[in-house]
């Protein structure tokens, strides 16, 4: 209770707005700004906490201190903290993780509930550099468990124009750390006025991961092309990477790496780069369980201001014919009761915008 | 000071040491069956596979007993194949010992048999017989890994039973008793809706067909081909046909 | 026992020819004990736009309160309405902001876009992963029963009165197969004048 609770941060998570900090979430919630509102002397109970909220981030002061500090800033302002709360408790814009659940979650899982499991996406994945530039290549399949959860998933990531990034392992991972580098990467090209290298992108990607020691399960394979040439990196959940002319990974990437090793060479014609990586994914399709589907190739030349995608590029698992019909007759299924809401459709007059 | 040396006996004192041992392993594979009148069909998927990886994409899962039997049998490789051993060696027996084949029945119960033979150590395999009971109509009987038997018209079993079973619930019972008041299928459909002939070969067929191409989209350990067999009082003939092996 | 499986239950949603269909099953209990037939786990967004939230019941309805404050919040600060994509970025964002302490939900949106009328469908795992398929999702209790009956029956093009009768049969079909889902089930076939709102008879075991 005397502990300050911003002391009682994990090094990792100091920086993120106190929502996110998991061992004060609760308690610290309901003194957002925004629950002060309507009381007389809001706002300079509010540009108190404002002001040294950062210091409450940055552990010079303590969490208790802070709060009576703005409340005796705020005279009037009821001091039971949940009083304060209110309608108009507003969540701020989430910026980081939220911890909220984490000690209900490992607490059901003390009693005997088994945590699910998140899509996964089995996966082959690959790069390789070809004469001008490199080329990536993926399959399409996200698998949960023995199910396969989507047929036909993305998973060649854009972190910039000319720079891509493939995803393996836990789908939701890959997706969001792929988005949060691209977002950054695009901010860090604004800053600068210039094109992003792809060892800036490879370091963000690896930091990010390093940080969370594994616990994000993204396997990257990152390609691209800047004015220092074409690069393939390969990204591994912990945060190591490797720097290779070729690289595959996921489920698949032993049957990818196969044709790979047996058929890449330096400075190859993009035809026999695009053959290569066709036969690459197609044998991890064939081979793995985890991968099927359809081949997607991603070429990015140094020509060219953007990388091109193939999607699909070829299709390898077709759905068979079916052969009975089993459309069901109306009125098959008894009903017991039945509403209609209609909708109002209004008149909108619809202009085009250039997006 | 006399010094004694202490043994320690860790197994004694802390309680028995535990070894871990996993005899079993899923090698996935699925069997659909359906018996109609005066025909069964039976069929599996030709994947054998481990974890991520296909062992081979040529190994049906069905197997003919006698004129009028088969076994569909998925699970633990291992266990299938000695499992199928032991029963044509007993089939083999029965036919020396009383001068007859086994009918469908008696083989039904011969399994049952053996499956609860190994209560405490079972075979890990998700067994389904079909074939022609005496008057030469179509029979279907599926078993628990300990024995459990059930008599019923159609079943789907291994990898991706859950994913099909429904699908043959809805389709498959209408058909065959339609004048039954059986518990899955036609309830769900209103009278007029159900279908009043009874289930023909072809339209079994059919079904067993699309059953597998279903599974195949969605179960990974379903896939490659398909081996069907039908038994009619006339023989058994077999069909195959592709699926996808990604 | 997994924790999803805890209060049973199962969401389905399939698109047809201009048209969209979301369907759940009632059952709400604990464990295998049954305690009520009423179960809501599909919710309203907004006129064309639906969200179903099998689960942890607990967590389907603080997630649902959750999007309708956050839904709330962007139709008052846009002054626009939530879209089908809007829904499911949000969804996608709220669940991965949980990634490391998750609410045991597998949500599924759907809808159709209200100025396009284009149908939509988006289903999540428990930590956001979005999967938009051309046919049909499935989640819940009952996942591989809805995924051989959806595989099976599913064909594209459907009209609404075909779509009805495909989602509903695959869901009453699915969930017999299914000890702890079932008990009733509620259909919505969403079109682009109206919202069809069907209570389907199934067994009651």
């Amino acid at each position: 209770m005397n502990k300050g609770a911003a002391e009682a941060l994990p090094p990792n998570f100091s920086w993120l707005p106190f929502t996110s900090c998991p061992l004060i979430g609760q308690s610290l919630e309901p003194i957002r700004p925004f629950h002060l509102m309507g009381t007389s002397n809001f706002e300079k109970a509010y540009y108190t906490l404002e002001l040294h909220f950062s210091a409450l981030v940055f552990r010079e002061v303590s969490l208790e201190k802070l709060i009576s500090g703005s409340l005796s800033e705020g005279a009037g302002v009821p001091v039971d903290i949940n009083t304060s709360m209110s309608s108009l408790l507003v969540e701020p814009p989430a910026a980081g993780f939220s911890f909220r659940n984490t000690n209900r979650n490992l607490a059901l899982e003390a009693h005997g509930f088994v945590a699910p499991k998140a899509v996964k996406t089995g996966t082959t994945i690959a790069g390789l550099i070809y004469k001008d530039g490199v080329v990536l290549g993926a399959d399409t399949r996200a698998t949960a468990g023995n199910i396969v959860a989507d047929k036909n998933c993305e998973k060649i990531h854009r972190i910039a124009p000319r720079i891509y990034c493939c995803g393996a392992g836990t789908a939701a991972d890959t997706e969001m750390t792929t988005r949060s580098i691209e977002s950054q990467i695009e901010l860090l090209h604004l800053n600068t006025g210039r094109e992003i290298p792809v060892v800036a992108a490879n370091r963000l990607l690896k930091q990010q991961l390093f940080r969370y020691q594994g616990h994000i399960g993204a396997a990257l394979v990152l390609g691209g092309v800047d004015r220092n040439g074409s690069h393939i990196y390969c990204i591994y959940p912990h945060g190591s990477t490797d720097k290779l002319p070729f690289a595959t990974m996921g489920s698949g990437s032993l049957a990818a790496m196969a044709v790979m090793e047996s058929r890449w060479k330096p400075e190859l014609e993009l035809d026999d780069a695009i053959d290569i990586m066709r036969e690459a994914i197609t044998a991890g399709i064939t081979n793995d369980l985890g991968s099927g589907s359809n081949v997607d190739v991603m070429v990015i030349s140094k020509d060219e201001p953007k990388g091109k995608l193939a999607r699909p590029f070829r299709q390898v698992g077709i759905r068979g014919q079916r052969q009975g019909d089993y459309g069901f007759k109306r009125g098959a299924t008894a009903v017991l009761e039945t509403r209609v809401v209609p909708l109002q459709i209004v008149d909108e007059q619809v202009e085009a915008m250039e997006t | 000071m006399i010094k004694t040396t202490r043994f320690s006996y860790p197994e004694v004192e802390n309680g028995p040491m535990q070894r871990h041992f996993s005899p079993y392993t899923d090698n996935g594979g699925t069997i659909v069956a359906i018996a109609g009148k005066g025909f069964a069909v039976i069929a599996s998927d030709t994947r054998l596979s481990s974890g991520f990886s296909i062992y081979t994409r040529e190994q049906p899962k069905v197997q003919q007993l006698n004129d009028w039997t088969i076994l569909g049998c998925s699970g633990c490789w291992c266990d299938v194949l000695t499992l199928k051993r032991l029963m044509e060696a007993r089939i083999k027996l029965y036919r020396h010992e009383h001068n007859r084949a086994m009918s469908t029945g008696a083989i039904a119960q011969m399994l049952s048999t053996m499956l609860y033979y190994k209560r405490f150590f079972p075979y890990y395999v998700s067994n389904v017989l079909a074939g022609l009971d005496e008057e030469g109509n179509g029979v279907v009987y599926s078993y628990d890994p300990v024995g459990h038997c059930e008599k019923s018209t159609f079943h789907a079993g291994g990898s991706s039973g859950a994913l099909i079973q429904p699908f043959l619930d809805s389709r498959v019972r209408a058909l065959i008793q339609p004048f039954l008041d059986s518990r899955i299928g036609n309830k769900n459909l209103t009278p007029d809706a159900i279908p009043k002939e009874p289930l023909t070969l072809d339209e079994a067929l059919r079904v067993v067909k699309d059953t597998f191409i279903s599974a195949a989209e969605r179960d990974i350990y379903t896939g490659d081909g398909v081996l069907i067999k039908i038994v009619t009082p006339e023989g058994v003939r077999e069909e195959s046909f592709p699926l996808r092996h990604d | 026992m997994s924790i999803m499986a805890y209060n049973g239950g199962a969401v389905v949603a399939m698109k047809g020819k201009d048209c969209v269909a979301i369907a759940a099953d009632r059952r709400f209990g604990v464990q295998l004990q049954t305690i009520g037939f009423d179960a809501e786990r599909i919710f309203r967004v907004s006129d064309s736009l639906f969200v179903g939230i099998p689960g942890l019941a607990t967590d389907t309805q603080t997630v649902h309160e959750r999007l309708r404050f956050r839904t709330n919040m962007y139709e008052l600060r846009e002054n626009r309405k939530v879209t089908p994509k809007v829904l499911s970025s949000m969804v996608s964002n709220f669940l991965y902001e949980h990634r490391f302490g998750p609410y045991f939900v597998e949500p599924v949106v759907a809808g159709l876009d209200p100025k396009t009328h284009v149908p939509y469908l988006c289903a999540f795992d428990l930590i956001g992963c979005p999967n938009e398929p051309e046919d049909f999702v499935v989640s819940g209790t009952c996942e591989e029963q809805l995924y051989g009956m959806c595989e099976s029956l599913w064909k594209p093009d459907l009209s609404p009165e075909d779509l009805f009768e495909t989602i509903s049969q695959a869901l009453v079909n699915a969930c017999d197969r299914d000890a702890i889902s079932g008990w009733g089930a509620k259909v919505y076939i969403i079109e682009k004048d109206k919202v069809t709102v069907k209570s389907v008879r199934t067994r009651m075991d």
